[in-house]
């Protein structure tokens, strides 16, 4: 059973994806603070995945994803962004190894949420 | 002379005459006057005698009566009246005066005893008269009355009109007048008759015939009257005559052969003087005319100086002394072209030698050298006139003449040009500096006047019609700029003419697809009128479209964080709507309603996709695109509901067009947009004409419609974002379709005409470029 952390500063938005994960039989941790999802992240060694919203208050999902380099926590990551708009965004993301693959546009499509979710935590088995 | 004796003649036969006159009546007065006295005398006697009884009988009327008597009797009686001692009247002829004082003259004397008698006035009637006042004295006899105490008792007064006398006197004054003045007359007759006859007549004819003479009458001889003295004056004098006419006759020869000789004499004098008087006044017209001809050389600006015909200077003014530092005294009368050493160092023929005989070596040394009828002009350098430096110098001959037309000399004048030379070169050089400089400015600079006709314009401006700045001059400003088509008017240009403050506006040109901010600046006659204006198109193109660019930037931010905020909450419907979904639901309805929700959830996922890409941020998908297969999808699509419109689409499909690149879903979204808007210029339907065309390097589409056109003050603000003419339009529609074409290294542009339709022309380049960066 896979554990996934999802990170969004909007509280609905958590609420329908750990429905969605957990009715799809994942272990699912959950925060809309940034860096409460940092600590969990440092914390918690069993997590599989991390689900993350790219535009937050404060601390951004690019900073999470820094600090995961930094600190070397390699987990499968899906990027949520509701504006695919910033070029330095994806810029930011390609530097730290991601690209358009790991990213889904909001609003998502929840059957391809559990698609990519799949994909990934297959991969990485 | 005849005339004088008479007079002197009669002037004494007039006073003898006279005196004798004179003598005689005086004489005969006396005479006269000696009677009457006497006369009276006796009178009074009577009448004292008469008187004398009676008063001795006191008989008073008997008194009266003889005076009565004798007053009656008597001629001659004025009044007889007797007066007592104290002067009364006691008894008058004159009843009026009885008891009357007697107012008589010496009346005191009479009676104390004198006798008085002499002429008196009458005192009422101022008659003359003769008065005796004659005292009688007491005697005896009559003291029985009068007493003896008296001497005299009274005083007979007896007066006399002399009436008679007087007459008597006038009439022998006038019989002795009368006698003298007709024995006057009868000899003054006598003796005229006489003394004209015997002297006056000959002596007449001795005189005039002594005048005939003096007047060189000689032919004469007087008649000789008689033998008297005058008739021997008359012959001796006859014999004269004679005498003095052959005298005369001599004499008159010889003074005519004299005057003859004078006279020829004096012509020739004549002659003479006038023509010294003459000669005088030439010469001193000729040295005036000399003088004020020297004066005028001398005080001429320019260096002048003169020579005569032998090439020697005559003339060298004041100027020419400061220009050469030669002094006129140095030179004047110098020849062998002394005059060229300052201007050439050595003596060498000049300009004022050409008058005299052409030289090609001469002519030829000139920079410049022209001959116009006799004269000559040449400009030529001079290194030694001024030391160390090069002198430019103009210079004018021309030939003088003499009466005759005779070559008698020549002038010329110097001036030294070398500073307006220089000045002209930097002039020149200044106007060519700011020819270049004008045309050197990439705005479109012209100047016009007030009928906007083109007075200057600069290369940029004349390359609006492919032309030189000089084949401009003249044109219609408009005609010139917007095309002779176009029917344009300008307010700013009215403004600048009416105002004379500088105006600005901005236009845009539609052939050449160009934004321009125009300024319009007025130029001003010395009198304050604008007479032209600068109009300076400076290009705002490339500004404009970073204005356009700026506001498209702004607009992708604004899209992105709006896609941002709405893509949650659609996220958080979908996502509900699909949870929901996942539940057991037996009520189809509520089954359709969320697939509904998530579907429409879905299309506005899409719309805002589309707005991120239009802001450059979508993602691109780049393929190799058959344009007018892409356009024919989309008509396939849209064909039927235009129909409905009443609108048709007619295709003119250029064949093999090679392919584009980019990306097929925004340009098929450029398609749709541009064909909308052409339908939508026809709200009564009418067609839409597709034409694919292609160049070496470039894919044009046409899309025109027959729709109402656009102005163009609407066509130069299409771009912009949010502008629209359409009552529920975005504004975003065609600023959407320029990003994309532009990202498609491609350009869209309009051209559109009022009432007749609008097209839309989309280029895109065939070699792939311009999107791999989006």
């Amino acid at each position: 059973m896979a554990k996934i952390l999802i990170v969004d500063d909007e509280v609905e938005i958590v609420r329908i994806l750990e429905k969605f994960l957990t009715k799809m039989s994942y272990e699912v941790v959950s925060t809309s603070d940034g860096e409460k999802a940092i600590s969990l992240l440092g914390e918690d060694k069993s997590l599989n995945m991390a689900i993350l919203d790219m535009k937050m208050p404060r601390i951004k999902g690019i900073d999470i994803l820094k600090t995961m380099a930094e600190r070397n926590i390699t987990l499968p990551v899906i990027v949520l962004t509701g504006s695919f708009d910033e070029e330095k965004y994806l810029a930011d993301l390609q530097k730290l190894g991601y690209g358009h693959d790991d990213i889904l546009l909001k609003p998502i499509d929840l059957n391809e949420l559990l698609t990519m979710v799949k994909e990934k935590l297959g991969k990485k088995t | 002379m005849s005339v004088r004796i008479m007079l002197i003649v009669f002037l004494i036969l007039f006073v003898v005459f006279t005196a004798m006159t004179i003598m005689t009546t005086v004489r005969q007065t006396e005479l006269i006057w000696k009677r009457n006295l006497e006369e009276a005398d006796i009178i009074s006697d009577l009448i004292l005698n008469g008187i004398r009884y009676p008063m001795l009988t006191g008989d008073q009327d008997v008194i009266q009566r003889q005076f009565d008597n004798y007053a009656q009797n008597k001629k001659g009686i004025d009044a007889i009246s007797l007066l007592d001692h104290r002067g009364v009247v006691m008894r008058s002829t004159d009843r009026s005066l009885i008891n009357q004082m007697s107012l008589a003259d010496n009346l005191d004397l009479a009676l104390k005893g004198s006798e008085i008698q002499g002429f008196v006035k009458k005192k009422r009637t101022g008659k003359q008269i003769f008065s005796r006042l004659v005292p009688i004295r007491n005697e005896q006899k009559c003291y029985a009355c009068h007493g003896s105490e008296r001497n005299i008792l009274g005083v007979l007064r007896i007066t006399l009109d002399l009436e008679r006398a007087f007459v008597e006197l006038r009439d022998l004054r006038i019989r002795s007048l009368l006698l003298a003045i007709v024995s006057f007359l009868a000899i003054v007759v006598l003796l005229n008759i006489f003394l004209f006859r015997t002297v006056i007549v000959p002596i007449r004819k001795l005189a005039e015939g002594m005048n005939e003479v003096a007047h060189g009458n000689l032919n004469q001889q007087i008649l000789c009257a008689g033998s008297d003295e005058i008739g021997s004056l008359t012959r001796i004098f006859n014999k004269m005559i004679v005498d003095i006419s052959t005298l005369i006759e001599k004499e008159k020869a010889l003074t005519a052969a004299e005057q003859e000789r004078k006279e020829k004499l004096a012509s020739v004098n004549a002659d003479l003087v006038l023509e010294i008087k003459e000669r005088r006044k030439a010469e001193e017209r000729l040295n005036t005319a000399y003088r004020q001809f020297s004066d005028i050389i001398e005080f001429l600006p320019d260096a002048t100086f003169v020579i005569d015909r032998d090439r020697k200077v005559i003339a060298w003014n004041k100027a020419m002394e400061e220009c050469t530092g030669i002094l006129k005294r140095d030179i004047i009368g110098k020849g062998d072209y002394a005059y060229s050493v300052p201007f050439y160092g050595i003596a060498r023929p000049m300009l004022i030698d050409l008058i005299f005989q052409s030289d090609v070596e001469t002519e030829t040394g000139y920079s410049f050298f022209e001959r116009k009828g006799d004269r000559l002009y040449a400009e030529s350098l001079s290194t030694t006139l001024k030391e160390g430096s090069t002198v430019i110098l103009w210079a004018i001959a021309s030939p003088l003449y003499d009466n005759n037309g005779a070559l008698a000399g020549a002038i010329e004048s110097v001036r030294d040009v070398t500073q307006l030379k220089q000045n002209e070169e930097k002039i020149l050089h200044a106007a060519k500096e700011w020819r270049i400089t004008f045309d050197s400015i990439n705005d479109l600079i012209s100047i016009i006047d007030r009928d906007m006709g083109i007075v200057r314009c600069n290369n940029a401006f004349a390359a609006l019609s492919s032309q030189k700045p000089e084949d401009m001059i003249g044109r219609n400003w408009f005609d010139v700029v917007y095309g002779p088509t176009q029917k344009v008017d300008s307010e700013i240009i009215k403004a600048v003419f009416l105002s004379g403050r500088t105006q600005f506006e901005e236009i845009f040109l539609q052939e050449i697809n160009k934004f321009y901010e125009v300024t319009a600046s007025p130029i001003f006659d010395s009198a304050g009128t604008v007479t032209a204006s600068v109009l300076i198109l400076k290009d705002i193109t490339s500004r404009k479209e970073l204005q356009k660019k700026e506001r498209l930037a702004q607009l992708g931010k604004l899209v992105a964080d709006m896609a941002h905020e709405v893509n949650n909450p659609l996220m958080i419907i979908s996502g509900r709507a699909q949870l929901s979904l996942m539940e057991d639901i037996d009520n189809p309805e509520i089954k359709s309603n969320l697939g509904i929700i998530m579907d429409e959830c879905q299309r506005a996922k899409d719309i805002i996709q589309r707005l991120l890409k239009f802001s450059r941020r979508g993602k691109n998908e780049i393929t190799a695109i058959d344009v007018n297969k892409s356009l024919d999808s989309i008509i396939s699509i849209i064909e039927h509901q235009f129909s409905l419109s009443s609108v048709e689409i007619r295709k003119h499909f250029g064949e093999g067009l090679p392919p584009v690149y980019g990306d097929e879903r925004q340009l098929q979204e450029v398609y749709m947009n541009l064909l909308s808007n052409a339908r939508d210029a026809m709200p009564t339907g009418g067609t839409i004409d597709v034409t694919t065309t292609c160049t070496t390097n470039m894919v044009k589409i046409t899309l025109k419609d027959s729709g109402m056109g656009m102005s163009a003050e609407v066509m130069s603000r299409i771009f912009e974002p949010f502008y629209t003419t359409k009552e529920k339009g975005t504004g975003l529609g065609l600023s959407v379709c320029y990003g994309i074409i532009k990202n498609h290294g491609g350009e869209l542009n309009f051209v559109s005409e009022i009432g007749k339709g609008t097209a839309a022309i989309i280029q895109l380049p065939i070699t792939r470029g311009g999107t791999e960066n989006g």
